[in-house]
């Protein structure tokens, strides 16, 4: 008995300090960021600049060198189903970012189409087929030869841009583009009649805030107010978009999904600073803002998550 | 290179020594091993199905431009070495639309496929029909198996109850797997079957019952070797059109069920199904107690003008059996019935890659009958399998194999059986007589010793095979060949022994084999085109061949040495019995199918069939049809002035379907064996010839209108069916000098008439919270047109088949009332000659229902789930013989029972009541008060009964992934909560002549077991 007893109380021990050393351990660990790759140079920015005021902050995002590693942190660009989320998972949103219409320089239909520009319908016709099990009617086809690129099905953008047009992601035409939107553009540069959809950041020059070449914006009947779009820069089209709901051009937000249980503080001091000084730096990435009162919003749910961190 | 970074990638695993020594060694082979390779870029993946989120195996990837190409393994993944990146993979897989992926960055891939969706989707298969989506012109109702899942039952036809307008299915009995009345839109026969021909994965199975011992009228149920949880989907074919091409067999309508398959490019599933609950009697036969039976017996015994001083309930000190209260009662009905447990297990295991589906079923149920003594367990194996050979050739198998074991006891119409000893048996006699032994009243056994005692189980072993072959000879040209057994081997034993009035004095003994067996072979061309979009043009021609076995061997024995010897080798006097037959019946058929515009479709079917069963100069007939129909939704004036209809159609069929379900040889003048004379053998003639013997046809049109409102919110149809029978195949007394009692002719015509409506609605949907209605009534009319003679079927004469009247019609003296002052039934005198006699006997009512229907809804809110389905029947009558011989008013005596409503009776000048006063004698008219077919024991039948509501919860998926769990629903069943209805009896449903050959008798209650209210809790995993 006294043996057992003796083996007991080692286990005990050998379990306490595991936890300590666990705790101890984990106050050295870096905040480990991953997700949707095109928010990587606002995320970035966020973390050089969080560091600047922070010197001890550790923070580091996701490569490919350690995928292997828990993120803190997950970044998230499309309005998640309810499956996506684990229990005891939360949202809080840091930004919005738009998704434009785009092509090749070249494409004959940038000459067909300059005069009205393709309305939310034709755009779907362009960049959707829809097969209904039920129907006898034909698949309605667009009048437009084009080659969609898309990422593939579960890409944050791809979710936001079908969302956004009531479809599903696996209703986008054509081929799929893998590893990160910026191969859109890639893809598109090569075949003069391919057709795509990009965020800004990706879109423009972020240090000359002029679209970047190669490429050229898909015309779309666009209202008054709205027709700086297609021929304004980068930070014209964000003042626009921030300003006005057009209807072709889907506008989503960028979040970061953290678990409600044992949140470390350094997550949540990040999270913030980055609903506060953090969002002066959305624009320079091609990101828009939050407005107001979303963001008001969310910097109250982070107050209210975080109070006993205080 | 990769392999060498991913090695060192794993660097830090391994001791530090060791991985210097070995990773120096590794390195070395690697690069000079496969130098040639050293520059290679190693792309990994993994394909998954978009919906279902499961591996593609088999899938090919090729490089698009290059040489290069592999196929993902069983997990979905693939490994590909390319020189150098961006490229272009293209993905294929059958059944999946290819899909073009670029790579710009060497990293581990998901890709997903989206399920083709080419012109084989829009193209429906039902039987061997290929229609386009919604151009059917046929009246067909499908049923998915989730309608059917909760509902207990051993048996799918019972679960069908209240899903389908126009079938009509009535349950026999409460005994677990036992016979249930299913009729669709009518009856068109009345001495060849009536049953619907069932249809399993294109085998053509027998649904008769096999059962030779009788159990007091009830039958045991060959469907019920059908294990529901197999089934995927039923469909139900109604009308002329849909049914003619199953020709010979099709005017009862078809029943097709199809069993669960495996899906190609899925993962392997495995689900498991546990069930446990508890059925006991909703409510039972309300007896008079002792004292009170005595009264009834003292007031007839008065009433008949005999002295009241020598009554038979009189002090014991005046010499008679003591005064009616001093009487003791005698409880025999608790005694049978019990809390009956019922326990089902299914575990199932699908899947398949890009060229194998397969599907591997078990299940086990075991099911305990409220009346003690009676059970049903059932083991069950399914295994069906479809390989793709190559694009053009592909096999598959369809095999099911069940065991059933049965324990029975008789109920119904058997004075020996256990439930007339209990509830027929009086409760003013005591159960054991003074010395100990088992009591024994007039006809009645004791029902202690049935219990005790009971020893009588039957063994179903049936096996259902299909195997086929299918070759594609063009893109949309096959041809499919199949060949198909049902093999049913029933084996029933049964031993009175020496404690049974049946088994006095020393033992009696029955072994019964019946050996039902059917091939089917098949061949199948099918074609179907599209022109221009607008023309779609489907051709099938086929040809069957069937043959059928039948041999049944009985042997009795009695007379053994002790209880213990139950063979029969055993028994000192021993007799058999040997019969076997056989039919042939071979088919031509064939049909098309246009339709234009996806508005206007037109169909044609045709099929010849030749059966053995009928005279040379008849054996072979032919049944065509045609359907038309019209989607008056996809015209231009519909679309453009009324946006909320999305489907309008309007449809049309007529078609001639035949009978031939009589005896085999049915045609032939027959010579029986065994007509021995000492012990010489000798023959006998047993049947006359009639080579005009000749198809009962039932011409059939049905007109209908199908609507879909609202974005499918709202959808309803309706139909309306004329069928009319000649030819009828009737076994008609002949003149006794023949020497024969009967011949089957074809004489008599019959109709039936009715509409069905059925309207659906999706009252909520959205993420979280749905809720559907769906609500369905029919009505059927029916009619012997032409009957040349009226007979009565059943004994007693209660239930009479005559010109002018519907078939399950009541013969009766129709009570009008009771006289207050006298207390004798008034009758009405047709006749008006101021006697009562059989002339006065008249048609009073039937078995039909006016109105059939259900009310189904189902509900979902997040994990739970809701459903709840009430059945109702309207107008049907139901003769309660239990009343007959129970309100018996001492004509019975001591020996029978009493019903507590004979209290009810008239006993003084001013009584208002319509039960008449106690009495044996004559009445002046010439009538009888009790024991008469009067008709105040047919009462109306109608019944609203909540058949079933189902409550269950599913655990979120992210809680269940993280055991491996693709789904885990907890659940509980329950089965006839509630039944509202006027019937006196125990249950409205139920037939007591459930063994009339093909079911000529319907609405004759008398001693049968209840359907029982069942409670079942449950759990379904699927991982």
């Amino acid at each position: 008995m006294k043996t057992n007893y003796f083996y007991q109380v080692l286990f005990s021990l050998f379990i306490t300090s595991s936890v300590f050393s666990a705790e101890n351990n984990s106050a050295k660990e870096p905040v480990v960021i991953s997700g949707t790759k095109f928010t990587y140079p606002l995320v970035e920015q966020w973390i050089a600049e969080y560091q600047k005021v922070n010197p001890n902050a550790n923070i580091k995002l996701a490569t490919k060198a350690n995928a292997g590693e828990k993120s803190d942190l997950s970044i998230i660009a499309h309005l998640p189903s309810q499956s996506e989320l684990q229990p005891k998972q939360e949202i809080i949103y840091a930004g919005r970012y738009a998704l434009l219409p785009v092509t090749n320089n070249n494409n004959p239909l940038l000459v067909a189409v300059a005069k009205k520009g393709l309305n939310k319908k034709e755009l779907d016709k362009l960049f959707f087929e829809v097969v209904d099990y039920d129907s006898d009617e034909p698949i309605q086809k667009s009048k437009f030869r084009a080659n969609i690129y898309s990422r593939d099905n579960q890409a944050c953008a791809s979710t936001a841009l079908a969302g956004h047009y009531g479809h599903q992601t696996s209703e986008i035409r054509g081929k799929k583009v893998l590893g990160d939107d910026i191969y859109l553009l890639s893809a598109i540069k090569k075949d003069t009649i391919g057709l795509t959809y990009n965020n800004l950041g990706y879109l423009y020059d972020i240090n000359t805030r002029i679209l970047k070449q190669g490429i050229a914006l898909l015309p779309i009947d666009l209202k008054k107010e709205a027709k700086t779009i297609s021929t304004g820069n980068l930070d014209d089209v964000l003042n626009v978009l921030e300003a006005t709901k057009v209807e072709t051009i889907p506008v989503e937000k960028i979040g970061f999904i953290y678990s409600d249980q044992n949140t470390r503080k350094e997550v949540s001091e990040f999270l913030k600073w980055v609903l506060s000084d953090g969002q002066k730096y959305n624009h320079a990435k091609g990101f828009l803002n939050l407005d107001k009162q979303s963001l008001a919003e969310q910097q109250n749910r982070l107050s209210d998550r975080f109070l006993s961190l205080k | 290179m990769t392999k060498l970074l991913l090695f060192f990638g794993n660097y830090k695993k391994f001791p530090a020594h060791d991985v210097r020594k070995f990773g120096f060694i590794i390195s070395f082979a690697v690069l000079t091993t496969f130098s040639a390779i050293a520059q290679q870029i190693e792309i990994k993946g993994r394909i998954l199905d978009e919906n279902s989120k499961t591996s593609i195996i088999g899938a090919t990837i090729k490089l698009k431009g290059q040489k290069g190409a592999t196929v993902t393994d069983a997990n979905g993944n693939f490994k590909l070495n390319v020189k150098n990146i961006p490229l272009t993979l293209i993905v294929s897989s059958t059944g999946y639309k290819n899909q073009e992926i670029d790579v710009y960055e060497n990293e581990p891939t998901t890709i997903y496929l989206l399920e083709d969706i080419n012109l084989l989707n829009s193209v429906v298969v039902t039987g061997y029909v290929q229609t386009k989506k919604n151009a059917k012109s046929s009246s067909i109702t499908e049923i998915k198996s989730d309608q059917l899942k909760s509902i207990a039952g051993a048996s799918f036809s019972e679960q069908l109850q209240g899903q389908a307008p126009g079938l009509l299915v009535s349950n026999n009995s409460g005994t677990p797997g036992s016979s249930v009345f299913v009729r669709l839109r009518g009856t068109t026969s009345i001495n060849a079957g009536n049953d619907p021909l069932y249809v399993v994965d294109g085998v053509p199975i027998n649904g008769k019952t096999l059962q030779t011992i009788s159990i007091g009228g009830q039958t045991t149920s060959p469907i019920s070797d059908i294990n529901p949880a197999d089934i995927e989907s039923v469909e139900v074919l109604k009308d002329a059109n849909a049914t003619a091409v199953y020709g010979a067999r099709g005017a009862n309508g078809v029943i097709l069920i199809t069993t669960k398959r495996g899906v190609n490019n899925s993962k392997t599933k495995v689900s498991l199904d546990a069930q446990y609950g508890f059925a006991k009697a909703a409510k039972l036969w309300d007896l008079a107690s002792g004292p009170e039976h005595a009264q009834i017996l003292n007031e007839a015994w008065i009433n008949d003008g005999k002295p009241a001083s020598t009554r038979p309930y009189r002090p014991v000190s005046e010499g008679g059996l003591g005064n009616p209260e001093d009487q003791q009662t005698y409880d025999r009905q608790s005694l049978i019935f019990r809390t009956a447990a019922t326990q089902t297990y299914n575990l199932s295991v699908n899947g398949g890659d890009a060229k194998t589906s397969f599907y591997i079923g078990g299940g086990y149920t075991s099911q305990e009958a409220i009346v003690k003594t009676q059970d049903f367990k059932r083991y069950n194996f399914r295994f069906n399998l479809d390989h793709k050979i190559n694009k053009q050739f592909s096999v598959g198998t369809s095999n099911s194999v069940g065991y059933s074991i049965r324990s029975l006891s008789r109920t119904a119409n058997s004075p020996k059986g256990i439930l007339q000893a209990s509830v027929h048996n009086t409760t003013l006699q005591p159960i054991y007589n003074t010395d100990g032994s088992y009591a024994r009243y007039g006809i009645f056994d004791n029902v202690d010793a049935l219990i005790a005692n009971n020893n009588h189980h039957a063994y179903g072993l049936r096996s259902i095979n299909n195997l086929y072959g299918k070759l594609n000879i063009l893109e949309n040209l096959s041809f499919k060949s199949s060949i198909s057994t049902d093999l049913n081997n029933y084996h029933e034993k049964r031993y009175f022994n020496s404690q049974l009035s049946d088994g006095q004095p020393s033992g009696v003994a029955t072994d019964a084999t019946s050996i039902d067996q059917s091939w089917t072979a098949e061949q199948l061309l099918n074609y179907f085109t599209t022109i221009n979009d607008k023309h779609f043009l489907s051709v099938f021609l086929g040809n069957t061949v069937q043959k059928r076995n039948y041999q049944q061997q009985t042997i009795n024995g009695s007379s053994f040495p002790s209880d213990q010897f139950q063979t029969i080798s055993s028994a000192a006097i021993t007799s058999a019995t040997t019969s076997a037959s056989s039919s042939g019946l071979l088919s031509y058929f064939g049909g098309t199918n246009y339709s234009f515009d996806n508005k206007y479709s037109v169909d044609a079917n045709v099929r010849a069939d030749a059966s053995s069963r009928f005279g040379k100069a008849n054996q072979w007939a032919y049944f065509p049809s045609v359907g038309a129909a019209w989607r008056i939704g996809e015209e231009k004036f519909i679309k453009k002035n009324a946006k909320f209809i999305n489907e309008l159609k309007l449809k049309g069929s007529i078609g001639w379907t035949g009978n031939q379900d009589i005896d085999d040889f049915a045609s032939l003048g027959l010579w029986n064996g065994g007509a021995n004379y000492v012990d010489a053998a000798g023959i006998s003639n047993s049947q006359l010839s009639n080579p005009d013997l000749k198809w009962e046809t039932t011409r059939q049109w049905n007109i209908g209108l199908e609507a879909s409102l609202l974005k499918d919110r709202l959808s309803f149809e309706v139909n309306y069916y004329n069928k009319y029978t000649t030819d009828l195949l009737l076994n008609v007394p002949i003149a006794g000098k023949t020497g024969f009692s009967s011949t089957i002719q074809n004489i008599g015509e019959m109709s039936n008439k009715g509409f069905e409506f059925v309207i659906t609605s999706k009252n909520i949907k959205t993420k979280d919270f749905e809720w559907g209605t769906s609500f369905q009534i029919s009505q059927n009319k029916n009619l012997v047109e032409k009957l040349p003679i009226s007979f009565s079927q059943y004994s007693r004469d209660w239930v009479r088949l005559q010109e002018g009247s519907p078939m399950y019609s009541f013969w009766l003296y129709k009570q009008l009332s009771v006289d207050p002052q006298t207390g004798n039934a008034v009758y009405e005198d047709v006749t008006k000659d101021g006697k009562i006699t059989t002339d006065d006997r008249q048609i009073v009512g039937n078995a039909w229902p006016t109105f059939t229907g259900g009310l189904t809804n189902t509900a979902r809110y997040k994990g739970f789930d809701l459903s709840a389905l009430i059945y109702f029947s309207v107008g049907n009558k139901v003769f309660n013989m239990n009343r007959f011989f129970q309100e018996h008013g001492g004509v019975r005596g001591t020996n029978w029972g009493l019903l507590a409503s004979q209290m009810r009776r008239w006993q003084k000048p001013g009584d208002i009541t319509d039960i008449p006063r106690a009495s044996t004698v004559q009445n002046p008219d010439g009538s009888y008060n009790n024991d008469y077919q009067s008709s105040r024991f047919l009462e109306d039948g109608s019944f609203l009964r909540l058949r079933n509501v189902s409550l269950g919860y599913s655990i979120p998926k992210a809680l269940i992934s993280k055991l491996g769990l693709n789904k885990l629903r907890f659940y509980a069943n329950g089965t006839n909560l509630l039944t509202l209805t006027k019937y006196s009896g125990a249950d409205p449903e139920g037939n007591t002549a459930a063994d009339q050959t093909n079911g000529t008798v319907q609405g004759l209650d008398f001693a049968i077991p209840p359907q029982p209210r069942q409670i079942i809790f449950g759990v379904n995993v699927t991982f």
